[in-house]
Parts: C-alpha cells; sequence; structure tokens
C-alpha cells in the first residue's frame, strides 16, 4: 500500500522532497507536500455517530464529502481546548481524500537530507508505525509521516485499541 | 498487446455479439432464411479476422470454427435444426466468455474449447453429409449460387489459376465491407485492395491514412488475413468442398468478366439482400485495375447513407459519463446554494441570473441522466435464449412475452438487474410452468407464457414477470420454512398467504420437490432480493393457485438521484431513501398505541404491533429513551419496523455519494449527500439498521400474543344505543334491549303506582321514565320510544326520549364513576357518553323484579376467579385453567376482582400480586375481612414473590406460587380446593342465584 512516499532508500533519494510542517501537540510533523491537496480553516462538520474514534465528521470540500481525521484522537492525545485549528486536505492513492485536522500548519521546507535521521527508538511507537524517519531542526524533531500508513492506522478499530500501547 | 486497440476490438465485438443470439433464435424460427445465416456469419467472422491479428489465438479457434460451421450451412443452403443453432449459441457463448474475460484481465481466459470447437467440425461434416438429402439436386451449392448471379455483383478479380485461395466462406463484400468509400478509394490509391496487399502494407501504414482510425486499419488487416488463412485452410483440411464450389466459380467468373473489368471489393455497408450471399471470391496478388461505373455510385450511395447513422452517435466511456454524472451532481448541490443565497440577497438581478442557472442546471442533470440510460431490452434481450434452453432440458413449451422493452434504465442498475432477473425467469421455467401435459389436463393452453413488463411509475421502473403456470401454494411455503426453522408453527398459523409467499426470499427456501439444474438448489431468491436491494429496489411476490404468479420489482430510474425523507433525531438530520418508507406515524409520548414488552418498544398500528427502533438510542445520540416523536414505517427484510425519530421534515431530491473508508464496517449508513444549506447529511441504510435490532423470540411471542389479544378485544365490538336526555349522553349495549318501541305517549297506561305499556301478546309491562330514574322528570313528548329490557321471559320498558343512534363500537368503559345507575364513561363517536348500568337501575328502580327470576345455576363445574392485570400472562394461564374444568372469571384487576366477589363467589380465587388500583394483598385482605368470603381459597401466582418473613402479608394466602408452572399450578389448585372441601366449608353462597352479575337471594 505504501509508496514510501518521503522515505529515502539512500538519503539522495530525498532531496527532491517538500514538506508541508504541521504542528499537534507539541510534535512537529512533516507531510509530503505531493500529498496535500491544501489547507483549509475549520469548517461546518456533520458528525457521523459509531463511526471510529479517528473520525472528525464529514465536511463538504466544495462539493466533495470527505472524511475528516483528528489527528490529536488518533495520537491518543486528549481533546483540543481551542477552536482553532487547521484542515490539510491530503490525496491517498485510493483516490479517497481526507482531511487530517492539525493544531496548527507551519510552513513548505526542503527536505535537507544532511538532517535525516531513522526514527528514533525514544519516539512514541505510533510515530514510528507511521514515519519514515525524522528531520532534526534548530529546536524540535520532525516526524516525518506517511500519509497512507497513518490513515490505514485509523481503519481499523483493533489498532485504535492498540494506540495507548503505542505511545510508551 | 496495443490496449487501445484491444478496448476498441472488445467494444465493436461486443457490440456484434449483442445480436446473435437474438438472430440465432430468429434463425432456428426461419431456418431457411439465408440473409440471416449471412448476418451471423458476418459478425462471426468479423470477430476471427479481428482477432487473428490480434494473436487471440484461443478467441480464434472457436470463432474460426463457427465460422466454418456457418460457412457450410450458408453455402449448402442447410436448413438448419435446433441442435445446429444450439450449437452454434454455445459457440457464441464461448466467444462472449472469451470477450468478457479479455475485458475483464486483459487477456484471453484459459477455457478449454477443444470439445465444442470438435463438436462445430463435427457438425460441419454432418451438414455437408445431412445436406445431400436435404436438397437432392445434385449440386448442392451451384443451384443457389445461379440464382445470385443474376444480381449486379461486384466481384474481385479473379485469377482462375489461384485455386488455392478460393474458397466458399469468403465473399467479396466480406473485404473491406463496413468501410466507407474514402477507406476505399485511399485503398486503391495506395493499391492496397487485396488482403494481401492489405497485408503486405501492415498495420503501420494503413494506420496513416486519413480515412481510417486505429481500428479501422485493425479490422481490413484482421478481414484481408481472414481470408488469406481461411483459404489455406480450406484447400488443406476440406476436400469436398472445392468440388462443390468449383461450378460456381466459374459461373461467377463467367459473370464478373462480361462486367467489364474486374471489380473492386464492394464497398456496401448494408448490401441488398440479394447481394449478401455472394459467390466465390477471388484474391490475387496483381493489382486491380478499376472499378466500374456502377460501383463507384453504389459506393458513394452507401458513403451517403453511413455517416448519416455514424455522425450522429459517438462512442464514449462510461468512466467519463460517470465522472461527469458526479460532477454535475455537485453542481446541482452548488446551485441549491446558490439558489438559497441569491433568494436572500433580495437583488432582482441576481435572482434572474439565479434562475437561469436553476434552469441550466436542471435541464443539464436531466439530459446528463438521459446518457447513461439504456433500454431494458439490453438484459431482457437473452431471456429468450434463457427459457429456450430450460424449456428443452425440461421438456416444457414455454413462450417469452416482453412488453415496454424500450423502458429506460440506469446502466449500473440495468446490470445488477440481470443476474436476479435471470434467475427468477429460470425459476418460473422450472418451477412456475407445468409440462404440457399438465397444462392441458388442467384447461390452459399446452404453451407457458412467461410475460415480462416494464413501465415507469413516478421516478420509479416497475418490473412484473408473470408466468401462467401452476402457482405457488403458500401453506407448502410455510411448511418449509417451519421444516428449515425459519419461522415457529405458531408464527405459519398466524401468517397470511401473502405474507408467507414473501418468505421464498428468505435463504435456504426452495420449493420445487425435485431439485433441478437450473433453480431449487435452495440458494438464489434470497440473492435475488440482495441483489435487487442493493441497487434500492424492491421485490415481492404473488401467486393464485392454477393460474400463475407473479414477481413485481419496484427499483429507482437511477441510482445517482434518490428521493430521501430528510428527518431530524437530537439536533441531527438524517435522509431516509423514499424507497423504503411505507409510511409515516406520529408517536407522541401521550399516544396510547405505545406498548413495552422487555426493553423492547411496539407501537400499535391497526392492530399489529411494530417493533420500534429509536434512532437516537441505535446511534447512540442519546442514552435516555423518549418513546415520543415521529415514527418512519420502514420495510426491511421480510418484516417491517418503526424508526423512531424525532422530527420530519420533509422529501428531497439528494444526490447519493458513497462514504469513505472508515464507514465501511457501518452498515447502518448506505452513503451520504450535501444538502441545500451546504451541510452534509448521513443516508441511512434500513437493511442494515434492521439487523441493528435484537428482538428475542421471546419478545417475538408475546409481541404476537398481545396483538392477538389487542385484535380479540378489538373484535369485541358491541352494538349500542345512544340516546339523550336534557343535556346527558347516554349509552345502552344493545346486548340487553330486545326490542326498540316507538309509540305515542297515550300508550302508556297507569296502573296503581306504576306505569305500564301493553305490549305483544297482550302482556303487560313496566314503565320506567328515564328522566324518573335520574332525577330529571320532563315532559313527554307526542312520540316516545321504549326501550324493552329482556331477561329470560320477563321483560320491561324504559322509555326516554331522543335516540341518537345505533352504532358498532369496541365499548372500552373508562373512570368509573361513583354514580348508580352508570358502568362509568366511555368515548363513542368522539363524544363522552355514559353508560348505564341496566340492571343496576331496575334493581333500584323494582327490586322486586328479579324475585321471580328462577335460577337453576347448578355449580356442576368448580368456579374461579382470576384476578391478572397483564393480558400475557391471562392468556398464558387461562388454558390451564380451562383444561382443568373450571368456569373461569376474569378481572383485570384488585377492584374488579373485588366487584364481581360481592355479587357472586366462586369456589378459589387465583390473583396476580402486583396490579392497579386494587394489588392481590389488598384484595386478600379485604375477602379475609369480609364475612361472607373469609373461608374462600385464595391463591397467589406472581413472578415477585412477597417478603419471605412478612408474615402479615402471606397470612391471607392459602398458597403462593412463584413463577408460572403449568404443573405445580394445577396441582396446588387442586390441593387447596381439595382441602377446603374436606374442611367441610363449602362455597358461602351455594344457593345463590346469579344473573348477570346480579347476586339476589
Amino acid at each position: 500500500m505504501s509508496k514510501n512516499a518521503v522515505v529515502p532508500t539512500s538519503k539522495v533519494g530525498i532531496c527532491s522532497s517538500e514538506l508541508l510542517t504541521c504542528r499537534v501537540g507539541d510534535q512537529w510533523l512533516g507531510l509530503p507536500v505531493r500529498h496535500v491537496r491544501e489547507v483549509v480553516t475549520p469548517m461546518q462538520y456533520t458528525d457521523m455517530p459509531l463511526s471510529a474514534d479517528a473520525v472528525m465528521g464529514l465536511i463538504n470540500l466544495r462539493g466533495r464529502v470527505i472524511t475528516q481525521l483528528d489527528v490529536r484522537r488518533v495520537i491518543g492525545l486528549p481533546p483540543r481546548t481551542g477552536s482553532y485549528y487547521r484542515v490539510a486536505i491530503v490525496e491517498t492513492v485510493s483516490g479517497e481524500d481526507f482531511g487530517l485536522v492539525m493544531d496548527a500548519v507551519g510552513e513548505v521546507i526542503e527536505l535537507n537530507p544532511e538532517h535525516y535521521e531513522k526514527t528514533p527508538k525514544t519516539l512514541a511507537r505510533v510515530w514510528q508505525m507511521v514515519s519514515d524517519g525524522v528531520l532534526k531542526r534548530d529546536d524540535h524533531v520532525l516526524v516525518l509521516v506517511d500519509v497512507e500508513r497513518f490513515i490505514t492506522l485509523t481503519i481499523a478499530d483493533q489498532q485504535m485499541q492498540e494506540i495507548p500501547a503505542l505511545l510508551n | 498487446m496495443d490496449e487501445e486497440l484491444l478496448s476498441e476490438f472488445l467494444t465493436e465485438s461486443n457490440e456484434n455479439m449483442a445480436s446473435i443470439e437474438e438472430q440465432l433464435m430468429e434463425l432456428e424460427a426461419n431456418p431457411g432464411d439465408e440473409e440471416l445465416v449471412n448476418a451471423i456469419f458476418r459478425i462471426i467472422h468479423t470477430v476471427k479476422g479481428s482477432c487473428g491479428f490480434i494473436g487471440l489465438t484461443r478467441l480464434e479457434k472457436v470463432a474460426h470454427a463457427g465460422e466454418n460451421l456457418l460457412g457450410k450451412v450458408r453455402a449448402l443452403k442447410f436448413q438448419v435444426n435446433d441442435d445446429i443453432v444450439s450449437l452454434l449459441l454455445s459457440c457464441a457463448d464461448a466467444i462472449n466468455a472469451i470477450l468478457d474475460g479479455l475485458q475483464s484481465d486483459g487477456v484471453e481466459p484459459d477455457i478449454d474449447h477443444s470439445a465444442l470447437i470438435r463438436r462445430l467440425q463435427a457438425a460441419e461434416r454432418l451438414v455437408e453429409v445431412m445436406a445431400g438429402s436435404q436438397q437432392p439436386a445434385a449440386k448442392p451449392v451451384a443451384a443457389p449460387a445461379a440464382g445470385k448471379k443474376v444480381a449486379p455483383q461486384p466481384v474481385v478479380a479473379a485469377n482462375q489459376d489461384s485455386g488455392m485461395v478460393a474458397e466458399g466462406d469468403i465473399t467479396p463484400e466480406m473485404w473491406l465491407e463496413g468501410f466507407d468509400d474514402a477507406v476505399y478509394s485511399q485503398l486503391r490509391d495506395k493499391g492496397w485492395l487485396t488482403p494481401s496487399q492489405a497485408v503486405a502494407a501492415g498495420f503501420a501504414a494503413l494506420r496513416e491514412l486519413d480515412a481510417l482510425t486505429p481500428a479501422d486499419a485493425l479490422k481490413i488487416l484482421g478481414a484481408a488475413k481472414a481470408v488469406i488463412a481461411a483459404g489455406g485452410i480450406r484447400t488443406k483440411a476440406v476436400a469436398a468442398e472445392p468440388e462443390a464450389v468449383e461450378p460456381d466459380m466459374e459461373e461467377v467468373a463467367s459473370v464478373a468478366a462480361p462486367a467489364a473489368a474486374p471489380v473492386a471489393p464492394e464497398p456496401l455497408s448494408a448490401p441488398p439482400p440479394a447481394l449478401r450471399t455472394p459467390p466465390e471470391v477471388k484474391v490475387e496478388k496483381e493489382p486491380l485495375p478499376a472499378v466500374s461505373a456502377k460501383e463507384v455510385e453504389k459506393g458513394e450511395d452507401a458513403a451517403g447513407r453511413k455517416p448519416a447513422a455514424g455522425a450522429g452517435s459517438i462512442r464514449v466511456d462510461v468512466e467519463l459519463l460517470d465522472s461527469l454524472m458526479n460532477q454535475v451532481g455537485e453542481l446541482v448541490l452548488t446551485r441549491n446554494r446558490l439558489v438559497q443565497m441569491v433568494a436572500a440577497s433580495g437583488s432582482m438581478e441576481f435572482m434572474r441570473v439565479g434562475r437561469e442557472v436553476d434552469q441550466v442546471t436542471e435541464r443539464l442533470q436531466a439530459q446528463l441522466l438521459r446518457t447513461r440510460m439504456q433500454p431494458i431490452k439490453t438484459i431482457w434481450g437473452n431471456m429468450p435464449r434463457v427459457v429456450r434452453d430450460i424449456s428443452k432440458q425440461l421438456q416444457k413449451q414455454i413462450v417469452v412475452e416482453m412488453e415496454g422493452e424500450e423502458t429506460e434504465l440506469d446502466r449500473t442498475i440495468l446490470n445488477a438487474l440481470k443476474d436476479p432477473l435471470t434467475h427468477i425467469i429460470r425459476n418460473s421455467c422450472d418451477h412456475g410452468i407445468e409440462p404440457s401435459a399438465v397444462r392441458i389436463a388442467a384447461g390452459k393452453p399446452a404453451v407457458g407464457t412467461i410475460r415480462l413488463n416494464a413501465a415507469q411509475e413516478s421516478g420509479y421502473i416497475v418490473i412484473l414477470i408473470e408466468d401462467d403456470g401452476a402457482g405457488i401454494p403458500a401453506d407448502k411455503v410455510k411448511a418449509k420454512a417451519v421444516a428449515m426453522g425459519v419461522i415457529t408453527e405458531d408464527e405459519a398459523a398466524a401468517m397470511n398467504d401473502k405474507v408467507a409467499l414473501q418468505l421464498i426470499f428468505n435463504a435456504g427456501l426452495s420449493t420445487a420437490e425435485t431439485v433441478s439444474n437450473f433453480s431449487g438448489r435452495g440458494v438464489g431468491m434470497d440473492v435475488v432480493r440482495t441483489e435487487i436491494e442493493k441497487v434500492g429496489g424492491s421485490v415481492d411476490i404473488s401467486s393464485t393457485i392454477g393460474s400463475g404468479t407473479t414477481l413485481r420489482i419496484r427499483i429507482p430510474l437511477t441510482l445517482a438521484i434518490i428521493s430521501a425523507m430528510i428527518i431530524g433525531c437530537r439536533e441531527r438530520r438524517f435522509a431516509v431513501p423514499q424507497i423504503s418508507i411505507r409510511e409515516l406515524l406520529s408517536a407522541p409520548a401521550t399516544s396510547e398505541e405505545w406498548r413495552m414488552i422487555g426493553d423492547q418498544p411496539f407501537f400499535r398500528l391497526r392492530g399489529r404491533l411494530l417493533p420500534v427502533l429509536d434512532l437516537a438510542s441505535t446511534l447512540q445520540l442519546d442514552q435516555q429513551r423518549r418513546n415520543a416523536g415521529s415514527i418512519v414505517v420502514i420495510d426491511a427484510g421480510e418484516r417491517s419496523l418503526g424508526l423512531l425519530v424525532d422530527t420530519i421534515f420533509g422529501s428531497e431530491e439528494i444526490v447519493v455519494k458513497p462514504l469513505g473508508i472508515h464507514f465501511r464496517n457501518l452498515s447502518q449508513y448506505g452513503g451520504c449527500s450535501i444538502l441545500g444549506d451546504g451541510a452534509v447529511i448521513p443516508i441511512l441504510d434500513c437493511n442494515g439498521l434492521a439487523q441493528m435490532m435484537k428482538i428475542s423470540d421471546e419478545m417475538e411471542a408475546s409481541a404476537r400474543i398481545r396483538q392477538e389479544e389487542e385484535i380479540r378485544q378489538e373484535n369485541d365490538l358491541q352494538h349500542v344505543l345512544l340516546f339523550t336526555h336534557a343535556d346527558g349522553r347516554y349509552a345502552i349495549p344493545m346486548a340487553l334491549i330486545e326490542r326498540l318501541e316507538h309509540f305515542p305517549r297515550e300508550r302508556i297506561e297507569r296502573s296503581g303506582s306504576s306505569e305500564v305499556l301493553q305490549y305483544r301478546h297482550g302482556e303487560v309491562i313496566r314503565v320506567l321514565r328515564w328522566g324518573d330514574l335520574i332525577g330529571q322528570p320532563d315532559e313527554l313528548s307526542e312520540e316516545v320510544y321504549g326501550l324493552i329490557l329482556s331477561d329470560g321471559d320477563h321483560r320491561m320498558c324504559l322509555q326516554v326520549n331522543e335516540i341518537e343512534d345505533i352504532i358498532e363500537v369496541p365499548l372500552e368503559i373508562k373512570k368509573p364513576v361513583q354514580d348508580e345507575f352508570f358502568l362509568g364513561t366511555a368515548v363513542i363517536q368522539n363524544q363522552v357518553a355514559e353508560v348505564v348500568d341496566v340492571f343496576d337501575v331496575i334493581k333500584r328502580a323494582v327490586p322486586d323484579w328479579f324475585k321471580s327470576k328462577a335460577g337453576g345455576a347448578s355449580q356442576q363445574r368448580s368456579r374461579i376467579l382470576f384476578a391478572e392485570d397483564t393480558p400475557f400472562f391471562r392468556n398464558l394461564v387461562l388454558p390451564v385453567l380451562e383444561s382443568m374444568h373450571f368456569e373461569v372469571w376474569i378481572a383485570c384487576d384488585g377492584e374488579q376482582a373485588k366487584k364481581i366477589l360481592e355479587e357472586r363467589v366462586p369456589d378459589i380465587v387465583l390473583t396476580d400480586l402486583e396490579m392497579p388500583k386494587m394489588n392481590g394483598y389488598e384484595l386478600a385482605g379485604w375477602i379475609r375481612s369480609n364475612k361472607q368470603l373469609q373461608h374462600l381459597p385464595v391463591v397467589a401466582l406472581t413472578a415477585t414473590p412477597p417478603d419471605e418473613n412478612d408474615e402479615e402479608q402471606r397470612r391471607n394466602f392459602d398458597e403462593v406460587l412463584v413463577k408460572f408452572d403449568r404443573h405445580s399450578l394445577v396441582e396446588h389448585l387442586r390441593d387447596v380446593l381439595a382441602s377446603h372441601a374436606h374442611r367441610g366449608q363449602p362455597p358461602a353462597v351455594e344457593d345463590a342465584q346469579i344473573i348477570s352479575g346480579e347476586v339476589t337471594r
């Protein structure tokens, strides 16, 4: 399923990738720009009763219905307090688009191979499952998120239950 | 393999093959029709020709064998029989199967057709042998061919020497048939007019020609190769043929020669019939000189006609259409929002533009929908074939009649319907239509008919499949369902035939006594229903024994846009597809139709208890159950259920959009849509919701019992007489009234202190004035009414002034009033009336009236008073009591029991403990405190036992039975009765006379 979005078998392979930086809680994430269609502000959404925990309703994006996934809920963070958030609309190989709800969206950066490192074992296991490595920045670590794997993680209910365990 | 080429090849071959079945069957009906043979031959030939080029070897072999057989049939003018047709049909099936495989996988499926090919080859030889007997004339081929010569036949230049490529089944028009003049002239210009030249030029060069599309080029090459290959095969393999053909060739040549120069292949797409069976082709390597003037003329003719047909339509990829449809769906939604905003703006200018956008969108949508529509004919087309094959095998005679074949449906739906329809028709042939002998014996025509009918009915298509067969015996279906454990015997007994028939859609039911090849394997009808429901449709069945069965399928015109009811539940909105909705009910909390059985709410609807699914709790929107709101009655499978919602907003056309991957496992949703205000709304899937409903068998059973109980009460309608006096409105059950008399007031005479009336046969009866009884005397009018009340041979007359009506109503007496004379009040025809307790009236007015009444109330049977408030338990216990030969008096609560006991005394009392108004403890306490009754045995039957330690509570009972158990109930009642008899305490009022609830001494 995974196309190995950003991840580089060799460091050279990652040179051309651009990343959109986002923040969830204290964690900065990098989404491969070619997966990101756009970033939108909070929209009216329709709750879907009985749906998986990660699902934060359905939004109408110019006539298209998109499932909104709250990243906080996926990684097991407490609910967002303020009303501020941003939704990164990402596309997947299956053709379905998803809205990933982030606390904030930063900038688009060039992936600098110099700063690339394998996902450290010290990072929560959920990140090890969905990331292809990290990028060391001045004051923080940016997790490179494989969008496909991230979406898959939100689908299976069993996996959802495992998440608390993954965070340790 | 070039994918583009393959897909063009597939599209074209599928189109060609679509008509072949029909034509083959037509041929079966008219075996001598040469035109048909030709047409069929050409189809197979074209397939073979093209596939030879693309390298589809399997397909080529099958097609080739078919082509050869057809060629022989054509050449020998063989009258095909049904065996040959069957074989050719199998050949067509095999071709279709390979085409399907190519379509789905891109490669030829791995199917072994060698047996079929051998049979085709054998048939080919057989045709040859049999042709001799069919046409005793020595030269089977020469004769027909001779007939052809007279036609102005264009013939490819014939070189007599090259006998090796001469052949019987490739004709001049074959090669290059179907191409217009431009193609022809370009080929001529290039000097590629013969097949070999074309092959030599190659695909790439042909493709370069302006007049040729790649597919055309492919076709030409294929045709050319086929011509050459067929020639080779022929000379090698078929030894006998050349002789038969030879004379023909000569004749042709002799015709062709005078027709001036050798002629070019005919570019006609649709040659006149006479030209369709042409004699021979001779392919040569030499360039062809010229075309006769006549031919050019023809070519132009054809060219002039053909574009007219071709230019009017183009092929569009279905995916593109689907995508367009989605876009328009979104446009419609955006339009809806725009229209709302424009309306809010109040600007005339905006409104005008808005309206235009609105209208254009509307038209666009309607027309785009039309592009996806196909006539139902496209799936009905092969039904005659299905029926033919089955009837052959079953040795039945069946014809298919179709009506409304042009009715159009969305192609997605059509595709989904194909299999279910085939299955239904197979079933009709197999189980429905009887063998001819049986039919004749039953006085029906020997040939059975299956009638297909399709028609549009307000946004839906209704398809009827009727057969005039034996019909389906409902009791057999029931018996089977019981045997299979689908329903219980009780359920079966309660079920009406129409409902029972629907059981055939239940998985695992098939009523055929013998399992056949075609159906009756016990799978199928449930799949049929599932498939139909998948595309939003519904199906039901009706049948009349002896005259046939009808299946009715109802499906939406299109899947993309459906009509839905928008409902509200706890501040959320949901859409329910209209097709699943039966009706809408208002169900306020105060409604008297609510019933609770266990935890499960039911709503009484026309005497039936409808299980109600609370949407709020089903979707976990609210832990609190309200049992209030509106009920949407939905059809889900075999049963209907009520969906309890808060609000119903109204009906709306919505565009169905699929839900994302996160909702795949949620069967409650069937998709989503966007409303006019831009909000996303989930569409509920009624079948999915029904699965959420957990109704235990026990609950269903008690629901049914309660339902029957209520129906019985309902059947307990009473005729009541309504009369008025002053401002009062009164009712008397007619059962107590013997006659209604209307007479002048003078007939009421005085007799001592009382008034009397001379009744029939000189009988003098007492008259009581109603006004006097209730203390509101008034003047008698000229004419008065007398209600003649009778009991045994005693009568009296109750005089009233004004009679309002006599009607039949369920007499439900409420709020017993303390007032004497009255049983209570009842609502009759929406007005309150006081129900008169006639005997109380009489007793009070004429205390001695009953005195003379002799009552021989001999008590053979023990009498039991049974007090129980729930109908369910009453129904449970009653049979037991009756089996013990008790005379059972029933009270619905303690108070009623008390009232009965005040009037008559049973041998034993059986009472529930928890009852409204007066509970079992109070009742027992009252009995013990009553002098006349204190020795009466009292048994308690309860689910909630009294406190073990509370002697006070238990003391008044002879026995407390916890939980109903038939055996122990019987034993205990017997014991208690016996011990009382033993103690020599007979029923207290053994010699009391009991007259309709009144006790006198």
